[in-house]
């Protein structure tokens, strides 16, 4: 395409806009309302799936909660009730029985949670400690907790001797920063190595995320997640654990609920979700393109003179169809923009605001595609209509 | 040529490079200056570069008279000047033939007088060239070096200006 085609192009396009600004202006609000409601029904449904789904990618397999009980504490087969803990159960699987089993390979790492517990912070050298509470999880080996690349920022903080904090703790624990230091116990204080989780849509409970190796008092705790190798059942998990929970107590049960059966309820809920919300986006995208379609044959319509003319001066059906496809995608690219600005904007004082994590990348490119592929099925459909007819009838239709 | 036979991109090809159209209306696009408007038939032409188009623009535009006016819109000129950049255009790819339904039918009678001759003139300067032009005007007619009289679709009388004219 040479540069006078383009001049062309762009004139004829001011002149459009010059001839019929507000029916253009509709035409750009209808599908920046399209590509707005695209970008945030797709990103919505793509953070609710993925806040359950994107927790533990592709890990659910091999992820297991184990829980150490009384037998008269336990309720069956299921999600177990609330046990009834005796000291030794209540330790049943100690931090160091797990360590030597992800040493030995028999699982990939462990985490469990400590209650809620106070800390002291140093926030810079010369400041005075302050205290904050926050749960506490230990773990050692492979640990994926959030999404994202949490597996890695939190391996990155045990080799480096430092501990890792999640969003509510650095945000609502008082802006917490890596480099920042946390005391854990008395006389032992650990530098934040990385800042895990995400903001929006995340677990807002504060937490404190320290390697094992950190963390040499021991302990234990009557649940563990473990991570597993690829292909290990759940009978063989529980014959792994029973063992470890009968040396604490002679009638401790284990109970075994892996990932799949743990998050079952909350997957069918995201998939639900991210249906209704995709539906309901592609609903509204699929309105405001039939309104768009209207406003674009309007469109051509008018630019029938324009159109026509050029075709009479020689103009070829792939150029006529350029200067179509050239505007709806002048029109497309600017909805687009002010659609994603729009997004921003509802994102930034309402969305956020509340914790959604409504706008993601991929919510933004699944709109772009989505308007792309309209404005591509309707302009060729203009592109028909445009040279259906012999320029001289159009001009004179045109311009009589 | 049987134009009928031909496909939509070689009709438009056709009149592209061989035919030159004068509407009675001018035809003109105001969101494009003169020169842009002279220059339209040649945005799809052989391959010339920019320089080439705007170069052959301007003589066209020299050759109607309309130099100093390039950059101004139709909407700034009067019916003549529209016209002769409607001439301009028409005669800007060299055509074999151009093709002016009621070239004056939109002027008074001495800018369409006017206009007539610079059409002429165009003409006699263009080698080869067959200039047709469709008028109810009959001193328009008898400037033309012969006359087909259409009644109904049919040719009914064919010859020189002053003789059809006359029966």
């Amino acid at each position: 395409m040479n540069s006078g085609i383009m001049q062309d192009i762009l004139a004829g396009f001011r002149g459009q806009l010059q001839r019929n600004f507000w029916g253009i202006l509709l035409l750009w609000f209808g599908l920046t309302i399209a590509a707005a409601a695209l970008s945030l029904g797709l990103g919505m449904a793509q953070s609710t799936y993925g806040g359950i789904i994107g927790r533990l990618p592709g890990d659910l397999d091999r992820l297991y909660y184990i829980k150490a009980a009384e037998a008269s504490g336990v309720s069956g087969s299921g999600a177990p009730s609330a046990p009834i803990q005796r000291r030794g159960v209540g330790n049943a699987f100690t931090s160091a029985a797990l360590s030597r089993m992800v040493g030995e390979g028999e699982l990939e790492g462990f985490f469990f949670a400590v209650p809620g517990r106070p800390f002291l912070v140093k926030t810079d050298a010369g400041s005075e400690p302050r205290e904050v509470m926050a749960e506490l999880i230990l773990y050692d080996g492979y640990v994926h907790l959030y999404p994202g690349n949490t597996a890695d920022a939190l391996a990155r903080a045990g080799a480096e001797g430092g501990i890792a904090v999640n969003w509510a703790f650095s945000d609502l624990g008082g802006g917490l920063r890596t480099g920042d230091v946390l005391e854990l116990y008395p006389g032992r204080a650990l530098p934040i190595a990385a800042l895990v989780g995400r903001k929006a849509g995340g677990d807002p409970r504060p937490r404190v995320f320290v390697p094992l190796q950190a963390f040499p008092a021991g302990g234990g705790s009557p649940e563990v997640a473990v991570y597993t190798p690829r292909g290990t059942s759940s009978d063989e998990v529980l014959a792994m654990f029973l063992p470890i929970a009968r040396g604490v107590s002679a009638d401790a049960v284990v109970q075994v609920v892996s990932g799949t059966e743990r998050y079952a309820s909350s997957i069918r809920e995201a998939r639900t979700v991210s249906v209704v919300m995709s539906g309901i986006a592609a609903l509204i995208a699929v309105v405001a393109y039939v309104n768009a379609g209207s406003f674009a044959s309007l469109w051509v319509r008018e630019r029938t003179r324009g159109l026509a003319l050029r075709r009479a001066v020689g103009a070829t059906p792939r150029l006529t169809a350029a200067y179509v496809m050239s505007d709806l995608v002048i029109i497309t690219v600017v909805s687009l923009v002010a659609g994603y600005a729009l997004v921003w904007v509802v994102w930034r004082f309402w969305l956020s605001a509340h914790r959604i994590a409504a706008v993601t990348w991929a919510g933004l490119a699944g709109a772009c595609l989505i308007m792309m592929a309209g404005t591509a099925v309707l302009g060729t459909s203009l592109c028909r209509s445009a040279n259906r007819h012999e320029p001289g009838i159009l001009l004179r239709g045109a311009m009589r | 040529m049987d134009v009928t036979e031909l496909s939509e991109a070689q009709r438009a090809e056709t009149r592209r490079d061989r035919i030159g159209f004068v509407f009675q209306r001018y035809n003109l696009l105001d969101e494009l200056t003169v020169a842009q408007n002279v220059a339209l038939p040649l945005i799809e032409c052989r391959g010339w570069p920019a320089a080439r188009r705007r170069d052959a623009a301007q003589r066209a535009i020299d050759r109607v008279g309309l130099a100093g006016k390039e950059r101004l819109r139709p909407s700034q000129l009067s019916g003549g000047e529209q016209q002769r950049v409607a001439i301009a255009r028409a005669v800007v790819g060299r055509p074999q033939v151009i093709l002016c339904d009621e070239p004056t039918g939109n002027l008074d009678s001495s800018t369409g007088r006017l206009v007539m001759d610079l059409l002429l003139e165009v003409h006699r300067n263009a080698a080869d060239s067959v200039l047709v032009v469709v008028t109810h005007n009959t001193d328009v007619a008898m400037a033309l070096d012969r006359a087909l009289v259409i009644q109904d679709g049919m040719v009914t009388r064919a010859g020189a200006p002053q003789e059809v004219l006359a029966r």
